[in-house]
C-alpha cells in the first residue's frame, strides 16, 4: 500500500528483494486462522451433506469420497421436502422488500436534495419530473 | 435564500407522507399500544385488552419479584460485555491488521463477512450439531485426540459459554467491515508525517488510528450493546426455554417465552417496555462514555 512505499523511499533502502519480516508473517497467520474458523463450519456442513446420516455421526471429518459419497440427501430435499417452493417464496419476499424499501426510503430522502436544484422551486416541478428525479437516484 | 426554496411546503409533505404512514402503522402504533397493553389484562394473543389490571401496575411489581427476570438481566449483562470485548474488540484487532497488509484485504473481507449472510436459525442448528454431546463435531475431535471423558457443552457450567460463542462469532465480520471503512477514511498524510518523525507502527496505531476512529468505535459500541438486549434466534434455537433449568434466559428470549409459550401476553408487554427503557438508558450511557469528538 502507499504508506509502505513512502516509508521506504524516505529511509532510502537499497533496492533488493523484500524479505519476510516475522511480524508480517505473524499477522498473516492470525488473519488466516480467523478466516479458517469463519469458513470451516460451512465447509464441514457442505462435505457432510454428501454423506448418509449415520456416517456423519460416526466420522464427520472425512471427505465424502468413494464409499461415503451419496446424493440421497439432496434428492430428499428437492423431492420430499419441496425446497424449491421455499426458494420461490424467499425470492418473492426479497424482491418485494427491495422494491418497497427503495420506493419509501427514496421518496423520504428526496426533500433535503431539493436544495441542489436552484433553478426551479419545488412547487413548480410536475409529477413526471419528480418521477424522473426518483429514477435517477 | 434558503427560506425561499422551502416556501412551498406541499411537495415536501407529499414526499414524506408514504414513509411516515408506513412507520406510523407498523412502528409507532404497535409501540404505544404495547405500552398500553402492559397495564391491561389480555386473555390470549390477538385479543386486545378489555379492562385494566386490578392495581394497574401489577405486571411491573411481578417483574421485580420474578427470579427469571433477574437471571435474564444478569445473562444479558454478561452478553453485553462479551459482545463489546469479543465482537468489537476482535473486529478492531482484525481491522488494524488488515489495514496494514498489502495483499488479500478484499479476500479477508469477503471471508469474514460469511457468517452474517447465513441465517441465524441455520447457524443455531449448525452449532447444535457442533456442540452435541454424543458425536458432535467438537466431541468427535476430542475423541480423535484421545480424551476419554467427553465434555457436556450444554450442561450447567458451560451453558453460558456455549450460548455466547456463536453469537459472538457471527457478527465479528459486521463490525469488521464498519471499522475498516472508518479506518480507510483516515488521510494518508498523517501516517506519512508520523513516519517522517520516526514513529513505529505501534505508535502510529496508538496515536493516529485509534483517536481518529473514535466516532466509528462509538457507533459500534452502541450497536453492540443494544444488539445484546435484542438477540433472540440463535440462543433460542440452541437453548429453547432457557434449557438447563431456566438458567440461560436472555431478555429477548425471556420476553418471547412469556408471550408465546406461557401465553402471559400482558406480562410479555411489560417486559418489552423494560427492554426498551434499558436500551435507551444504556445507549445514552455508552454515548457519554465514548463521547464523540469533532475533529
Amino acid at each position: 500500500m502507499k504508506q509502505k512505499e513512502m516509508t521506504k523511499s524516505f529511509q532510502s533502502r537499497p533496492a533488493r528483494k523484500k524479505r519476510w519480516k516475522p511480524s508480517v508473517a505473524l499477522v498473516y497467520l492470525f488473519l488466516i486462522f480467523w478466516a479458517m474458523t469463519t469458513v470451516y463450519p460451512i465447509i464441514w456442513v457442505f462435505q457432510n451433506s454428501f454423506k448418509a446420516k449415520d456416517k456423519i455421526l460416526s466420522n464427520s471429518f472425512s471427505l465424502p469420497v468413494g464409499n461415503l459419497y451419496t446424493t440421497a440427501n439432496y434428492r430428499k430435499a428437492f423431492q420430499n421436502l419441496d425446497i424449491f417452493s421455499a426458494y420461490k417464496n424467499s425470492v418473492f419476499i426479497s424482491c418485494v422488500v427491495c422494491a418497497g424499501v427503495v420506493l419509501l426510503a427514496g421518496l423520504a430522502a428526496l426533500p433535503p436534495l431539493f436544495r441542489c436544484i436552484p433553478w426551479k422551486l419545488p412547487g413548480e416541478l410536475s409529477i413526471p419530473e419528480t418521477g424522473g428525479c426518483l429514477c435517477s437516484l | 435564500m434558503d427560506a425561499n426554496i422551502y416556501k412551498n411546503k406541499k411537495p415536501l409533505i407529499l414526499f414524506l407522507f408514504p414513509a411516515f404512514v408506513f412507520m406510523a402503522v407498523y412502528l409507532y402504533y404497535p409501540f404505544f399500544k404495547n405500552i398500553l397493553d402492559s397495564f391491561m389484562q389480555i386473555k390470549q394473543l390477538g385479543v386486545s385488552g378489555e379492562e385494566f389490571n386490578t392495581p394497574w401496575y401489577t405486571n411491573y411489581v411481578e417483574m421485580i419479584h420474578d427470579q427469571n427476570v433477574w437471571t435474564s438481566l444478569k445473562n444479558t449483562l454478561i452478553m453485553m460485555v462479551v459482545t463489546l470485548v469479543g465482537q468489537v474488540g476482535i473486529a478492531l484487532i482484525l481491522a488494524l491488521m488488515v489495514d496494514n497488509i498489502t495483499k488479500g484485504a478484499k479476500l479477508f473481507r469477503t471471508l469474514y463477512f460469511f457468517p452474517i449472510v447465513v441465517s441465524a436459525t441455520a447457524l443455531g442448528l449448525l452449532f447444535n450439531l457442533i456442540f452435541l454431546y454424543d458425536k458432535g463435531m467438537l466431541n468427535q475431535f476430542l475423541e480423535v485426540l484421545g480424551r476419554k471423558t467427553l465434555i457436556d457443552w450444554k450442561g450447567e457450567h458451560l451453558a453460558l459459554f456455549t450460548m455466547m460463542l456463536p453469537v459472538m462469532w457471527q457478527y465479528v465480520g459486521f463490525y469488521f467491515v464498519i471499522i475498516i471503512t472508518g479506518l480507510n477514511n483516515i488521510p494518508e498524510e498523517l501516517y506519512e508525517a508520523a513516519s517522517i518523525d520516526g514513529a513505529t507502527k505501534l505508535q502510529r496505531i496508538r496515536y493516529i488510528t485509534l483517536p481518529m476512529a473514535h466516532n466509528v468505535l462509538c457507533t459500534c459500541a452502541v450497536l453492540a450493546v443494544t444488539g445484546a438486549l435484542k438477540v433472540f434466534d440463535l440462543p433460542w434455537i440452541m437453548f429453547p426455554k432457557g434449557m438447563p433449568l431456566k438458567s440461560t434466559f436472555l431478555t429477548g428470549t425471556y420476553m418471547y417465552y412469556q408471550t408465546m409459550e406461557v401465553k402471559n401476553v400482558d406480562y410479555g408487554a411489560a417486559l418489552a417496555v423494560m427492554i426498551v427503557i434499558l436500551g435507551v438508558v444504556l445507549s445514552k450511557v455508552v454515548n457519554t462514555i465514548f463521547k464523540e469528538k469533532d475533529y
